[in-house]
């Protein structure tokens, strides 16, 4: 064996300890207490599973960024990539037989690397729930009211949450032929205003709708208003995301901010989705959204929305 | 007051960007010198100058909430942010060079060429598509001298006018990217300081 510096760590790892620690453990334990008391009960999976798990929930883009080791028997282990592949594949086998919707929650670290940025951190720390079983609008409501108590509890006041809904874009996207289709997507992930007009300029049809809804972003009236041009494809999600504003208090409200124009969970997301930002965070703090696939990947059909939160990005900018 | 910091880049692209801002309203208070911080006209508005390959590392931070970069240095670090604009200046083009007299696309007797550039990523992946092996050599600058210094045959390089490819004696034989500047912006600043970053998006895109 080639000898190493006692100091020696592998790039990306971690060492926390004094107030880092206290600032994630009181987060944690904050968060924690919200979701036991909301009646989540919580799971404490394997920190490694097959790599297919990951893949079978995540889709095959996240591949690349699972931490792999091979098995005594040559199959390959995965670092926990995240908790709702394995909460999925626990609801699918252990829960099997349980009736109504399952509330589940969890709290640790997910592995993930970057190959591109070797040196960012490879673990870091979540915390999050999943309702499943439950399609409707309440259970969509749950999640979100859920994000926002977990914010309070750890006493942060600058933050929103920006959220949207797949099917405001799906009509308009699906009205496109590839490569053009993959363009636009990536020309509305960068705001690339210019660009979508150039390519879109002459198509007609649900097609023309991207020019101007995934720029939507704002409180109610932003959605209304997109509402009244919106074509006929649209209308659900919108409609969708206008009831769940209704049945939001004015100080729940005031952390919303309807945001139409994120793409990247299209191909995972099936009806809300959101991100958390915080004042001084370069980055989301945190993500959810409805995914109602998911389950079928795993064998039993039913409909899930979830958020998990990066306690590391709001340990770090809540001081 | 939401304050926006926007980074800009040392060299070329520099005067270009500075003209642009101060059409849309926005001019720096002071010549860049030591001060890392300018600040400008729009007192919720001041200026990073950093070093052309640092601006999308410090947008994808947030240490910058916008930047002007050109998309060459923007692909090679493939950084997570926002384009919004196309801002039409800084057209350039990242080429594949060899000596007049090098032989392209292979050298005789089964040599591995040896590629000197500033662009490791994009090289790798223009030669690595096109399923021909090469060696890839990172430098940091004076890479058209990399042939006659014999560190490497050919070379990918940005190239402008082409005038000091000529100089070298080194010829284009392919074009990797065609480039230009862009602004870019993090993705979480976009969000948080929205009402901010529309006027200023706004008054960008009159131009």
């Amino acid at each position: 064996m080639v000898p190493t510096s006692i100091a020696a760590i592998p790039p990306g790892a971690l060492d926390l300890s004094g107030e880092a620690v206290r600032r994630r453990r009181s987060l944690q334990r904050a968060t924690m207490a919200a979701l036991e008391k909301a009646g989540y009960e919580e799971l404490i999976p394997p920190t490694f599973e097959y790599e297919d798990t990951f893949v079978r929930a995540g889709g095959p883009e996240i591949a690349e960024r699972l931490v792999r080791f091979p098995d005594r028997d040559g199959r390959i282990l995965a670092l926990r990539y995240d908790f709702t592949a394995s909460l999925a594949r626990v609801a699918a086998t252990t829960f099997a037989d349980a009736t109504g919707a399952l509330r589940l929650c969890y709290s640790g670290k997910v592995f993930r690397q970057d190959p591109e940025r070797g040196g960012r951190p490879r673990e870091m720390l979540q915390v999050g729930a999943e309702l499943l079983g439950q399609s409707d609008l309440a259970a969509d409501i749950e999640i979100v009211r859920l994000t926002l108590t977990f914010l309070s509890a750890a006493g942060l006041k600058d933050f929103q949450i920006n959220l949207g809904h797949v099917g405001v874009l799906a009509a308009g996207l699906a009205a496109l032929e590839e490569p053009l289709r993959a363009d636009v997507r990536r020309w509305i992930d960068r705001k690339d205003r210019g660009s979508l007009r150039e390519a879109l300029k002459n198509l007609s049809g649900d097609a023309q709708a991207l020019m101007t809804l995934p720029f939507v972003i704002g409180r109610r009236d932003a959605l209304d208003e997109a509402s009244s041009s919106a074509p006929a494809a649209s209308r659900a999600g919108l409609d969708h995301l206008l009831a769940l504003d209704a049945a939001l208090t004015t100080g729940e409200r005031a952390h919303i901010v309807y945001d139409l124009g994120e793409v990247r969970g299209l191909d995972y997301y099936t009806g809300i989705h959101f991100e958390l930002y915080i004042a001084g965070a370069g980055r989301a703090a945190g993500a959810g959204g409805r995914y109602d696939e998911l389950m079928a990947r795993f064998g039993r059909p039913m409909p899930a929305v979830g958020v998990a939160l990066d306690l590391d990005t709001i340990a770090e900018v809540a001081v | 007051m939401t304050r926006l910091r926007i980074a800009l880049a040392k060299g070329r692209l520099f005067e270009p960007a500075v003209a642009r801002f101060r059409r849309a309203g926005v001019e720096l208070e002071s010549e860049p010198g030591r001060k890392l911080l300018i600040p400008s006209s729009d007192p919720a508005i001041d200026f990073l100058v950093v070093k052309p390959g640092d601006v999308p590392v410090y947008v994808e931070a947030g240490a910058a909430d916008l930047g002007v970069t050109g998309t060459d240095v923007l692909r090679e670090t493939n950084a997570d942010v926002l384009e919004p604009l196309d801002l039409q200046f800084g057209f350039c083009r990242l080429v594949v060079a060899t000596p007049a007299d090098a032989p392209y696309p292979g050298l005789p007797g089964g040599v591995t060429a040896r590629v000197a550039t500033k662009y490791p990523r994009l090289a790798q992946a223009y030669f690595a598509s096109a399923g021909r092996p090469v060696d890839i050599i990172p430098v940091g600058g004076s890479v058209e001298v990399a042939p006659l210094l014999n560190l490497a045959h050919w070379i990918v390089d940005l190239v402008d006018t082409g005038n000091t490819l000529k100089a070298n004696g080194l010829v284009e034989r392919g074009t990797i990217l065609e480039c230009g500047a862009v602004l870019v912006a993090n993705r979480a600043s976009q969000k948080l300081k929205l009402d901010a970053y529309l006027d200023l998006m706004e008054r960008l895109e009159r131009d």
